[in-house]
């Protein structure tokens, strides 16, 4: 593997925010939400993102997030249409104790959830990416709609009949196409972790954490870190540079248990301090590890203008893809 | 104001051209109408032609923070300029008062100020105070404008899938019934009491107009006195609507607490699990404070003796004694004393003379015979 890169040059991402100033725009964002119900949830999801992306550098230069939160407000509309109808529908049953009735919401729930799975994945990436630049270069995704739903159907489908077992295999098959298709201008990505690897991972993870009363927990959460994150590579101009995470079990320990503290003695007032604790902790301890040259991207993307289920991601929790 | 004309204002910066990811050194010379960006003649390579920015259509794309100032121009794909200057932001405010970039330009966060804090805090207790006094009011609110059809048939629902659960005693449930539309009791719901075989000491309502005696708590009544205070009692939550108002204070509690933990995916676990509740729902002090008032009202309007009811309350705590568990009827209230006292009040303050109801007396035998 060492003959992939050429020199052992490194190039530092870096994450410089500071809780102070998260806080100070998580205070308006809090405020605001509130007052207006959680309209304006999507603007301050847009102002969070700013900030972090603008506070996230590589090799000196901050990565920008473009995105408004006018643009991910119908997105918002959307996905608050869904879980209200969801609810709606079941508060009905409940209330008319109709069981049978139950079970059937919560059957068409879960389909409507598989089957959206890919389009929120597939829509986050494409909005998300697009308003994600560096250097002026946009990201890109030119995934296939298509393409990811019929894999992820039949990966689901494999999942069920497999008792769950094939869910290394759906997650990494999910990430695999989805960095394939990624860009940052004309850098590609690749993600070269297997099902097998992962399908290791978890059953290690699991067994020792059950062992040792769920201290395993944050090795297990670190092997899951390393895996995702050393396994990413980018081809530029025929070079391949590697993501290179050095966590802990030891440093996710303190940072898990120092912000369940945080967050908890401060009755949720120290979450932004929290927040950059986390950034700073992965952020920081990744580097790219190869030739990379920071002045030969490429622009290669076009426009692109749909926020639709930025939050339809969200709220679905797809936070484990 | 306006800018000097006679001496430019010039500035070192870095561009990017939208195509590529190298900055290149400019010149930058705030003109009136637009910034103009002159490169710096690199030595290989021919001349760049300078490019001028109308100052009215740059937009700003990134934090000013400290003496960085980003700026951002033109269509897809964008072209930026990156300035360190402590003064230029300021510059190009003046130069440009109309420009649309001043309105929409972030301030770098300062953080870290007392002031901040402080506002935190104040934020948190309102949301405690909106918790605490809001939520449940409008809670309330909203379970009063549900139409009492709706109630009663959802009550109707919940009813039939309970009784099809238990083993319902008839014939005393015919006496009870016969007992209750003895009494005068004031309501709007067609009441219905139903008396149900089980050692459980307790009684409960449901919305609608359903009441439920278990035929334990039957068996420890002496008078006839006692279970009008008890039915009196039930009725009252059923004409108050506490079941509805304590499902909807439950609901709201939820609701808020998950959409604040953003976890939207919990609350339908909890939209269940209160449906399931609703035979040991447990309401508050004051609305139970509020049936025990209305139940000694139908005491009166039937001119039945008062003590029954605190014999009621007493029967509740010694049962609670003996066994050690709470009767639900007294679980969120183990202060059974604060009630009798409260009962001794209303006593006292509306005093009246009690008088015999031979028939309720005889119904009254015949459910103590079966």
């Amino acid at each position: 593997m060492a003959s992939y890169y050429s020199s052992d040059k490194n190039l530092d991402l870096e994450f410089q925010g500071k809780g102070g100033q998260l806080f100070e725009i998580q205070l308006a964002n809090w405020v605001l939400t509130f007052v207006t119900f959680g309209i304006y949830y999507p603007w301050a999801k847009a102002n969070q993102l700013r900030y972090t992306y603008g506070k996230t550098k590589l090799a000196g230069s901050p990565f920008t997030f473009h995105g408004t939160g006018k643009e991910m407000f119908l997105g918002y509309i959307k996905a608050l249409v869904l879980v209200v109808a969801f609810y709606a529908a079941l508060m009905y049953a409940v209330f008319a104790q109709d069981l049978v009735l139950v079970s059937y919401i919560y059957l068409a729930a879960f389909l409507a959830i598989v089957l959206l799975v890919p389009v929120a994945l597939h829509g986050r990436m494409r909005y998300r990416m697009s308003r994600t630049s560096w250097r002026g270069i946009h990201f890109g995704y030119r995934g296939s709609l298509k393409e990811l739903s019929l894999a992820f159907y039949r990966d689901v489908f494999f999942t069920i009949i497999t008792l769950g077992f094939y869910r290394a295999w759906l997650e990494v098959n999910l990430r695999q196409y989805m960095m394939r298709h990624l860009r940052m201008g004309n850098i590609q990505f690749r993600f070269d972790g297997t099902g097998g690897e992962l399908f290791m991972i978890h059953l290690k993870g699991m067994i020792l954490s059950g062992l040792t009363f769920g201290i395993y927990l944050f090795w297990y959460i670190r092997d899951l870190h390393l895996f995702y994150m050393n396994n990413t590579l980018l081809e530029q101009n025929g070079n391949l540079i590697r993501l290179d995470s050095t966590v802990s079990g030891l440093g996710y320990a303190r940072l898990i248990l120092g912000n369940l503290l945080l967050v908890f003695f401060t009755l949720g007032l120290g979450t932004p301090w929290a927040t950059v604790r986390s950034l700073r902790f992965i952020i920081n301890n990744t580097d790219l590890l190869g030739d990379f040259n920071p002045d030969s991207l490429l622009q290669t993307e076009e426009e692109y203008k749909d926020a639709v289920f930025e939050d339809v991601s969200d709220m679905m929790d797809l936070g484990w893809v | 104001m306006g800018v000097a004309t006679s001496h430019m204002t010039e500035f070192a910066g870095t561009y990017y051209d939208g195509q590529s990811s190298r900055g290149l050194p400019v010149q930058v010379v705030v003109e009136p109408g637009g910034l103009a960006l002159h490169f710096a003649a690199p030595e290989e390579e021919p001349d760049i032609p300078p490019v001028f920015w109308p100052a009215l259509q740059i937009r700003p794309h990134a934090y000013r923070e400290r003496d960085k100032t980003v700026l951002q121009f033109g269509e897809f794909p964008f072209q930026s300029l990156e300035v360190h200057s402590p003064t230029f932001a300021d510059i190009i405010k003046q130069a440009y008062p109309t420009a649309v970039f001043h309105k929409n330009a972030l301030p770098a966060p300062k953080g870290g100020m007392p002031v901040l804090l402080l506002l935190g805090v104040a934020f948190l207790g309102l949301m405690v105070a909106c918790y605490v006094y809001l939520l449940p009011a409008i809670a309330d609110l909203i379970a009063q404008k549900i139409p009492q059809a709706a109630e009663e048939r959802m009550g109707q629902q919940f009813y039939k899938q309970f009784v099809s659960e238990d083993e319902v005693d008839s014939a005393r449930t015919v006496l009870a019934n016969q007992f209750l539309r003895q009494l005068e009791v004031d309501t709007t719901y067609p009441l219905h009491v139903t008396v149900v075989e089980s050692e459980t000491v307790n009684a409960f309502a449901l919305p609608g107009g359903h009441m439920v005696v278990y035929s334990g708590l039957l068996d420890k009544l002496q008078s006839p006195e006692e279970f009008a205070a008890l039915l009196g009692h039930e009725a009252a939550h059923i004409q108050e609507r506490h079941s509805m108002r304590s499902l909807a204070r439950n609901l709201s509690h939820y609701l808020f607490l998950s959409i604040v933990f953003n976890d939207i995916s919990g609350i339908s676990a909890v939209v269940l699990e209160n449906a399931d509740k609703l035979k040991s729902l447990e309401y508050s002090r004051n609305l139970e404070q509020e049936a025990d008032k209305l139940g000694f009202s139908l005491l009166k309007a039937n001119k039945l003796d008062p003590a029954g009811m605190q014999h009621l309350f007493q029967r509740l705590q010694s049962e609670d004694k003996d066994t050690g568990s709470l009767p639900s009827l007294l679980s969120t209230h183990p202060l059974t004393d604060e009630r009798i006292q409260h009962l001794k009040e209303l006593m006292k303050q509306q005093p009246y003379a009690t008088a015999p109801a031979p028939d309720l007396e005889k119904l009254w035998e015949k459910l103590e015979k079966n």
